[in-house]
């Protein structure tokens, strides 16, 4: 995959993680006081941050 | 007296951490190689410690505390967006650092400008982009001395006003006195000290909150039952909104001078994506304390409103603070951590504004000056502007909140990005669409920012931030005209 695709998935996928659109409106309950939406969305970004680091390391011109 | 909670070994452990700060400072001019503008600004070659601190302790500012703890109490967890902003970030650097890196290392470039006047050659474009930057920065540099005045309001109860004056007056003192002595060596080597500060203050923020006012599982409870609000995930509205701020600030942040200059002064290549790492890492932590300090302030806390929200860390450390001794010996390592990342991210922004006035307006002015005397005018041209900004911020200490005036910042800053993201990759691109698209962005940025018109709410345009508008019609005209002109060029030379 190219570094251009890699670069604009991780950018969508930190767009989603900030807007959870998708997480179902009946599942709201929270862990320890945090709503399952917002642990959604930190572990949507924590993918994001794991493309960007792939990206950075890969030193091939 | 101001009225400070402190005690005596308090206030010594903060006036040990600020002389620090000037033994930095003294030891960077000790250290400089030679009285030239380059070695001044840009240091030496910056290596895998100094370099990933000095882009945190400036990339986490004022702002990313007492601003992210406010937003969280008045938008509850959909401020989590700050993390995501933060990475937007990092992945808008990789639109153009690591070219733009290589190219500043065979032309050596001191400010951005002097990319902009190597890439396009052409004057008025670089005065442009020297002027768009410094405006910019100069708003942000006024926020971190507000930022540092409501950093020692929130914990004063008996003379906030007073703690206000005295905070942005000291420490305005203290900033200036290292960054005009070691340049950005001094800044960058201030900045490991900030930066592990900064790094020890998150960590102990929230095991701090968590020690004095109880589980966090029984706060996020009680937040919920106060503020219900703020555990909904966002509307339709609102998610507009957060994609055009990750936009706003992905683009505008990784375009900001003194992290330009920050790229320039790596060792290496390495050394600049491995530093990009840490930024990517040290986002969690960072940013996820804040969220959490701001759900205590909901539990713990009369709600405020504005300005008044942005004061609820300084409002929690001083409850902290009152509880016990553990508790008040943490809260004057979070205060220093406090204080380290206002002044980083403002000393940062001083040194870049009297580089740029110096590099990119007066040797331009004075060629007949020598380096040492640009120098001099440099320190002469900060110590001024900063009288300046110190002033504005006492004029203006209950005038805005600090999310607007970063706001306006970035509306500045992204009207960049086709100079330097497009600029570094696409050769076709020429200066006078550069120029074009430019005054084209700012005019309608700022049109839509400050005059009232019936479509335009909040500052924004269903829910898109001024700037990122001005930006789409930018990114148009920049590149109509370029091919516009390599069309016309083509002709041209088929009709020869």
């Amino acid at each position: 995959m190219s570094k251009t695709v890699l670069r604009v998935t991780a950018l969508i996928i930190v767009g989603t993680a900030a807007t959870p659109w998708y997480w179902p409106s009946h599942l709201n309950g929270s862990w320890n006081g945090v709503p399952y939406w917002a642990l959604a969305a930190v572990g949507v970004t924590a993918l994001a941050a794991a493309l960007l680091i792939k990206i950075l390391l890969d030193e091939r011109p | 007296m101001i009225g400070l909670p402190f005690g005596p070994y308090a206030i010594g452990f903060i006036v040990l951490y600020l002389c620090s700060l000037l033994l930095v400072g003294w030891l960077g001019f000790r250290a400089r190689q030679s009285a030239t503008l380059r070695d001044h600004y840009l240091g030496g070659g910056f290596g895998l410690i100094v370099l990933p601190l000095t882009l945190y302790a400036t990339q986490y500012s004022g702002n990313s505390l007492f601003a992210n703890v406010g937003a969280t109490v008045r938008s509850g967890y959909t401020w989590l967006i700050s993390l995501q902003y933060m990475l937007a970030i990092v992945a808008f650097y990789l639109c153009y650092a690591l070219p733009l890196y290589r190219r500043s290392v065979q032309r050596g470039y001191v400010t951005p400008s002097d990319f902009v006047a190597d890439r396009y050659r052409s004057l008025p474009l670089k005065r442009w982009v020297a002027a768009v930057m410094i405006a910019a920065l100069s708003i942000y540099l006024l926020g971190q001395l507000m930022a540092i005045g409501r950093a020692l309001q929130g914990l004063s109860a008996d003379a906030p006003d007073q703690a206000y004056t005295f905070g942005v007056i000291g420490l305005a003192l203290v900033m200036l006195g290292y960054g005009t002595l070691g340049g950005m060596r001094a800044v960058a080597w201030t900045d490991v000290i900030q930066g592990l500060m900064l790094a020890l203050g998150f960590t102990l923020l929230f095991v701090v909150l968590r020690h004095e006012l109880g589980a966090f599982r029984l706060a996020g409870e009680q937040a919920r039952a106060l503020h219900p609000a703020a555990f909904e995930p966002p509307s339709g509205d609102t998610a507009r909104s957060w994609y055009s701020y990750i936009l706003l600030v992905g683009i505008g942040a990784a375009l900001y001078p003194q992290a330009i200059q920050r790229i320039y002064a790596a060792r290496s290549e390495r050394v600049l994506r491995r530093s990009l790492v840490v930024m990517v890492l040290i986002a969690f932590p960072s940013v996820l304390a804040t969220i959490a300090a701001g759900i205590y302030a909901i539990a713990w806390l009369p709600t405020g409103e504005g300005a008044a929200a942005d004061q609820a860390l300084g409002q929690l450390l001083a409850l902290v603070y009152e509880r016990s001794w553990l508790g008040s010996a943490l809260v004057v390592v979070m205060f220093a951590a406090i204080l380290a990342a206002i002044m980083s991210t403002a000393d940062s922004a001083l040194l870049a504004i009297s580089s740029m006035l110096t590099q990119d307006f007066g040797r331009d002015c004075l060629p007949q000056w020598s380096e040492r005397s640009l120098l001099t005018l440099s320190k002469c041209l900060a110590a001024m502007l900063l009288a300046v900004m110190v002033l504005l911020s006492l004029i203006l200490r209950d005038k805005a909140t600090l999310i607007s005036l970063i706001d306006r910042k970035f509306d500045l800053l992204v009207q960049l990005a086709p100079t330097f993201m497009l600029g570094v990759h696409w050769r076709k691109l020429n200066a006078s669409a550069v120029v074009a698209g430019l005054i084209t962005g700012l005019v309608i940025a700022l049109i839509l920012a400050f005059v009232p018109l019936p479509f335009v709410e909040n500052r924004r345009v269903a829910g898109i931030h001024p700037g990122l508008i001005g930006l789409a019609a930018n990114i148009a005209v920049v590149i109509l005209m370029s091919f516009g002109k390599s069309a016309g060029r083509q002709a041209a030379l088929s009709a020869k």
